[in-house]
């Protein structure tokens, strides 16, 4: 992505298209490790484990 | 306060600052003033994301709610994990889609400019009032405790945050606050560590954890439908995740930290790495006030944490009935040590029933202490011009000021400074982003050099800025305008999500029927508030649920057609 993409004087666009000129597979890309399912999963499951941790705590 | 602390609080402030100052020093232009030349990676994104929602009130406020409340208030941020997924997927495409440096230019491209610019007047009336808050309620705490001017403590905290925000925009901020957020963490595992050392040798961390269970503290979760609970695991899955949606979707403040991403990838994963660690932190900031808690069943508590109040109250012509309360206080702490002896040499020998015979004196003991507090608060706001509110923001900070060693207070005293000034300066960079964006380069100059929004972009942060410390150092402020300004918020927050929701999964509504639904929405919502008792939390249901379904049902409305 440019730094100075963002610099030049934008007026309204006048549709909803995407206006740069950034690949459309950057839009989708995952980090190389891992899928973005599988990222949305860990954090779900994180959540769901310190769930499940709050309620062992819990007296 | 010592000089070591004194070098601690003002090393660490000044360095963190000069290192954003420095690091941001280059020449930039008025787009790179606001989002930070989209050079951010994930962890700088996620940390700024976290500095910002935690302000100093975080700091001094959480630890004293579960002190007097419990963990139950860890449910809230229950539902905050999964809005991070759901605004991965759902907003941040279309924000980068776009490149649009606030969130309002959106709405413009969904819809018309009156849309965009009544979500955007709408933000910066919350926002602006918000501002001055965020000053305000630490420097009001901390002026008391330590008897600093309140006016040079709003002062000062501000000139801060103006400089740096001022001299490097958005990069600045995201940058000072990857440090801020680390200080802020780091103090708050020291002040764990030192309250959990300073218990008692013969309670293990078990034991101190099973004293807080039975005395009520450790009520993190509660699955039970209770309408009539603020917190409960249900409340916070589902107003947690709404509440969460409107703040990282639609306020600029949160939304200026991820769009500064170098990718759209990196912009996602800060708010996932948010999703991640907000709970774990929370969870360490509430159980500091819980080991606080149970660090005063051995060592004595004051009657009332806020101790300016306590002494005016005690020079004051009822301070007789204040002493006796206090004596009352006393007792029952030496029966409450006494009842705690007794649970431990049943639980040390096993002993079921003299465990639960033992441990039913300590709630009672508990019980009566609390019932103690309350008189002897009601004794002090009758005793003084004003009502000093209760004392839950002063718990912590007190704990750190008696009982902490020298240095650590000062890094304590710099870790709340820290949150004041990360959460302002993100209000501030957005409130001048978006008054430049979305009203002056769009109606008022639309075809300046870039040098001028760049000057422009600097006189208004600076100028929200000035506003906020005014608001917060000379503004007769109160407990209730606090509440009024946090009501005030869920006015709006309601309406501007429910914008975006209709401008993303709605596509047949158009602007007009959108702009007559969030009037619509506004004054429902305004009505509700000036007349009825509902909680002003449901104001955000309300506001988002009505622009919804009054620009559906617009849409639906039979149109004439065109005559020729």
């Amino acid at each position: 992505m440019s730094t100075d993409a963002g610099d030049r004087d934008r007026g309204a666009p006048a549709s909803i298209e995407p206006s740069s000129a950034e690949p459309r597979e950057e839009m989708h890309a995952a980090p190389p490790f891992l899928t973005w399912g599988a990222i949305y999963a860990i954090v779900i499951g994180a959540l769901a484990a310190e769930v499940a941790i709050c309620a062992a705590l819990t007296r | 306060m010592s000089a070591l602390d004194w070098l601690v609080l003002f090393g660490t402030l000044s360095t963190i600052v000069a290192y954003g100052v420095w690091k941001t020093r280059l020449p930039q232009g008025s787009a790179t003033f606001m989002h930070g030349g989209y050079a951010d990676n994930w962890a700088t994104i996620g940390l700024s994301v976290m500095a910002t929602q935690a302000s100093a009130i975080t700091f001094l406020s959480t630890p004293g709610q579960a002190y007097t409340d419990g963990m139950r208030f860890l449910q809230f941020y229950f539902g905050l994990p999964l809005a991070m997924v759901v605004l991965s997927i759902a907003f941040v495409p279309r924000f980068y889609g776009l490149r649009v440096v606030t969130a309002y230019e959106y709405l413009e491209t969904r819809f018309d400019r009156k849309t965009r610019q009544l979500a955007a007047f709408l933000f910066l009336v919350q926002r602006g009032l918000s501002a001055g808050i965020t000053i305000y309620a630490p420097a009001i705490v901390l002026s008391t405790v330590l008897g600093w001017s309140l006016s040079l403590t709003c002062v000062s905290i501000g000139a801060l945050v103006i400089l740096y925000t001022v001299s490097g925009g958005t990069r600045a901020v995201s940058q000072t606050q990857k440090h801020q957020m680390v200080v802020m963490m780091g103090g708050m595992v020291v002040a764990f560590v030192v309250v959990v050392l300073q218990l008692p040798r013969e309670i293990s961390f078990g034991r101190a954890v099973g004293l807080a269970g039975t005395l009520g503290k450790m009520n993190v979760v509660d699955f039970s439908p209770r309408l009539d609970s603020r917190y409960t695991f249900w409340s916070g899955i589902t107003g947690g995740f709404f509440l969460a949606m409107s703040y990282f979707g639609t306020d600029q403040s949160q939304v200026q930290r991820y769009l500064s991403g170098r990718s759209i990838t990196e912009s996602r994963l800060g708010l996932l790495f948010n999703g991640l660690f907000k709970v774990p932190m929370q969870f360490l900031i509430l159980f500091v006030g819980v080991m606080v808690f149970v660090f005063h069943q051995f060592q004595p508590a004051p009657i009332f944490f806020n101790q300016a109040a306590l002494d005016a109250a005690h020079r004051a012509p009822r301070a007789g009935e204040l002493r006796a309360l206090e004596a009352q206080h006393a007792a029952l702490f030496v029966r409450k040590q006494a009842a705690i002896a007794r649970l431990e040499t049943a639980l040390d020998r096993h002993d079921g029933a003299a465990e639960q015979a033992a441990a039913e004196s300590v709630r009672a003991a508990e019980s009566e202490t609390q019932a103690v507090r309350n008189q002897a608060h009601a004794v002090i706001a009758a005793s003084l011009p004003r009502d000093p509110g209760n004392d839950t923001d002063y718990i912590f900070i007190s704990f750190v000021m008696r009982n902490l060693p020298r240095g650590l207070v000062g890094l304590l005293l710099a870790v709340i400074l820290c949150a004041a000034m990360s959460s302002t300066a993100s209000e501030l960079t957005a409130l001048g982003a978006t008054t430049l964006v979305d009203f002056y380069r769009r109606s008022v100059r639309p075809d300046a050099s870039d040098r001028h929004y760049l000057r422009v972009a600097q006189l208004f942060t600076a100028a929200w800025g000035v506003l906020a410390v005014l608001f917060a150092a000379f503004a007769s402020l109160v407990d209730n305008l606090i509440q009024a300004v946090n009501i005030l918020g869920s006015l709006f927050y309601g309406t501007i999500l429910g914008l975006f929701l209709v401008a993303f999964f709605f596509a047949r509504v158009g602007a007009t029927p959108a702009f007559i639904a969030a009037l619509l929405s506004e004054t429902v919502v305004i009505a509700v508030w000036l007349t009825t008792g509902v909680g002003f939390l449901w104001f955000n249901v309300i506001g988002c649920a009505i622009v919804i379904a009054a620009s559906l049902a617009l849409s639906r409305a039979p149109r004439r057609s065109p005559r020729r």
